[in-house]
């Protein structure tokens, strides 16, 4: 049998740019708008750390997948989805979801990508500290961009809900923030980061090593 | 002698039917759906998204930006819209991609049925060349000239002896009245020729000339046409749209003074037979220039839905859109020649956001007041509310008013005083420009041509000068 051509054949177009709007009503939030006509499918989810060019999901148009990229200047965490459905119709200029552009505001309780396990003498952490570990395989950075700081340092005390690096995995930039109570302390401490800047990091590598503060 | 490539064989009509175009037309379009019990789904740009048309709409899509190469001209938008809105067809309307055939294969690629000629109608009638060609084959004659360029002098004598003086020189490379001269005997040809050549060469670096016959006092006449994808055509008479500024029709009326019964009969069928030949389908509009000794002379095919189509309506009695969407589900003709009555007389104005006194320049903003006359045997087809606010980006129709009466004289004073009793305010219009036409000895006598505007403001420039 002669298979549909349709289902054989996916175009992918190029990649466009999403639109951005302040929100009205979050102080600190912005909504990403579609920036055409078609059917919007994968967004992120909740909780997703998003950068300049990150992808945030597909448009397809006229059976042509579209890649949408976050615009230049801006990131954050998205923090809700306007799409209930996955492939649903949008128009030019509809909501797709809220971001925070502080990341912090995004940690809601929907949001748990750290693992919370102490760890133990066989990881080679001193007694009386803790190891925070990689949540997934990936790529784990320090900084959000080339040009801008490092999310924490050495010797720097953190309070619950800080992010102190990304881990990007498949292009998706995902935070590790500091989860505090209730399995740590509500502040601690950074003692040692284990891990350079831009290298591949395993599921359950022990990347800072902390103590209360 | 076109394959329709849409769902060959539909015979129900559409479920729903998108409308890709704004405004006024869209309203139209909208309104001719409701009455076929289709539902209808309309788009607009980021600047549309308050324009009234929206509201008698059962569905509305924003297809993109502000300017129209981002939304009303963007293919891409319009067919996904109508994908994901479940459309069956769509209408262009006329203007922006109503004369694409890219853009009408695109929508039979993707299963819409595309409310208009086939493409390649399309295509043939947006090649000047290959179009006199094919009107030409089937017996409606373009304005005698030569096919391609004349060379030099001799040449151009000998193409002037056999068109017959007077004769008009033109740049083959534009318009715009460079590099073109009126040649009334043989004796004046060599200096226009060389002297045009000249113009030609300096306006459009290319010395290469054309000749036609010069027609002068030429009216320009129309026939409405409507034809089916079974091969009947019938025609609802002509269209008289010889008052235009620079290539605009300003004012349009039906029938013409200048065509008698017996003419409209045989030209009429003839060029219904013509496009019904070439097999042209659904709803379309041929222009013809008429000379003075009364021959019309084909100029183009206007392979759309017209602005001025609602003339033709005022005094047929028949609905052209209607019939258009009929004829795109591919039912034949619902009415054969002999169905066609014209009776009385109509005639449009368009009114535009312009100032007529000042060059019509375009004048958008936000109109304060508007109340259109209430009268029998006025129409008034606008999207305009009070409040509205024009956008820039768009052409600056606000409305168009169409007038009938028992005779032409009856539809002139109808008209007329509908004008006079229209209130708009906020922006310039060219409400008083069209008064000034009407009230004109010349346009009521019926005989005027296409120099009647350039005329007109020739003699007003006088008068403020002098």
């Amino acid at each position: 049998m002669q298979p549909k051509n349709t289902d054989m054949v996916r175009l992918i177009g190029e990649a466009r740019t999403c639109g951005v709007r302040e929100s009205e009503t979050l102080k600190g939030h912005f909504e990403l708008l579609a920036p055409g006509v078609g059917f919007f499918d994968m967004p992120p989810a909740v909780g997703t750390f998003l950068m300049p060019g990150s992808f945030v999901g597909y448009l397809t148009v006229i059976r042509k997948y579209f890649h949408l990229m976050m615009p230049e200047a801006h990131h954050g965490v998205v923090t809700h989805l306007h799409i209930e459905n996955r492939k649903q119709r949008v128009e030019y200029g509809q909501p797709l979801f809220t971001v925070s552009s502080e990341a912090e505001a995004g940690l809601t309780t929907e949001f748990k990508m750290m693992e919370t396990e102490t760890g133990t003498k066989d990881d080679g952490i001193p007694e009386g500290m803790f190891g925070l570990k990689s949540p997934t395989d990936g790529i784990f950075y320090r900084r959000a961009n080339p040009q801008s700081p490092s999310y924490v340092e050495e010797g720097a005390i953190v309070t619950q809900g800080a992010t102190l690096a990304l881990v990007e995995v498949m292009k998706c930039f995902n935070p590790i923030l500091y989860p505090g109570e209730p399995e740590f302390p509500p502040k601690a401490r950074v003692v040692r980061i284990t891990i350079e800047d831009s290298t591949e990091v395993k599921h359950g590598l022990v990347l800072f090593i902390m103590e209360p503060a | 002698m076109w394959a329709r490539l849409d769902a060959p064989g539909r015979v129900t009509m559409f479920r729903s039917v998108l409308i890709a175009n704004r405004g006024e037309i869209a309203l139209r379009v909208i309104r001719a759906c409701k009455e076929l019990d289709i539902r209808t789904v309309a788009v607009h740009s980021e600047a549309d998204r308050t324009s009234p048309h929206l509201e008698y709409a059962d569905e509305t899509v924003c297809i993109g930006g502000s300017r129209s190469a981002e939304s009303y001209l963007n293919m891409e938008a319009l067919i996904q819209a109508a994908l994901q809105s479940d459309c069956q067809a769509l209408h262009p309307g006329y203007g922006f991609l109503a004369e694409n055939s890219l853009f009408s294969s695109l929508c039979a690629q993707s299963k819409i049925t595309f409310i208009g000629p086939p493409p390649g109608a399309v295509r043939l009638f947006g090649d000047k060349v290959r179009a006199r060609e094919t009107m030409r084959s089937v017996g409606l004659d373009p304005i005698p000239g030569t096919d391609g360029t004349v060379d030099n002098l001799k040449e151009a004598s000998a193409a002037a002896e056999e068109i017959g003086y007077p004769v008009l020189l033109k740049a083959s490379a534009g318009g715009g009245g460079k590099g073109m001269r009126i040649v009334n005997a043989g004796g004046d040809l060599e200096g226009a020729f060389n002297e045009a050549s000249l113009e030609a060469e300096k306006a459009f670096a290319n010395p290469a000339l054309c000749m036609e016959k010069y027609i002068s006092r030429g009216r320009h006449i129309e026939f409405q046409i409507l034809a089916d994808v079974f091969g009947n055509a019938v025609h609802l008479g002509e269209r008289e749209c010889s008052i235009q500024r620079s290539h605009q029709k300003l004012v349009e009326e039906s029938p013409s003074p200048a065509v008698d019964e017996d003419t409209r009969k045989a030209f009429g069928e003839k060029v219904s037979r013509a496009v019904a030949a070439i097999g042209y389908v659904n709803a379309g509009t041929v222009e013809f220039l008429r000379d003075e000794a009364g021959n019309l002379y084909f100029m183009e095919m206007n392979a759309r839905l017209q602005v001025e189509h609602p003339v033709t309506e005022m005094v047929t009695d028949f609905d052209i859109v209607k019939e258009q969407l009929r004829i795109a589900a591919n039912c034949p003709l619902s009415i054969t020649q002999d169905d066609v009555k014209m009776s009385g007389h109509a005639i449009e104005v368009r009114i535009n956001a312009e100032d007529p006194d000042n060059g019509f320049k375009p004048d958008p903003g936000t109109i304060t007041e508007f109340e259109p006359p209430c009268m029998d045997s006025v129409r008034v087809d606008t999207h305009i509310k009070p409040g509205y606010t024009i956008p820039p980006f768009y052409d600056s129709l606000l409305c168009k008013l169409i007038g009938r009466g028992e005779d032409r004289a009856g539809a002139i004073s109808t008209v007329k005083q509908a004008l006079e009793g229209f209130n708009i305010k906020g922006v310039k219009t060219t409400i008083p420009i069209h008064i000034e036409i009407l009230s004109s000895e010349e346009f009521r006598k019926g005989d005027y041509n296409t120099s009647f505007i350039p005329d007109l403001f020739r003699a007003k420039g006088r008068e403020q000068n002098g």
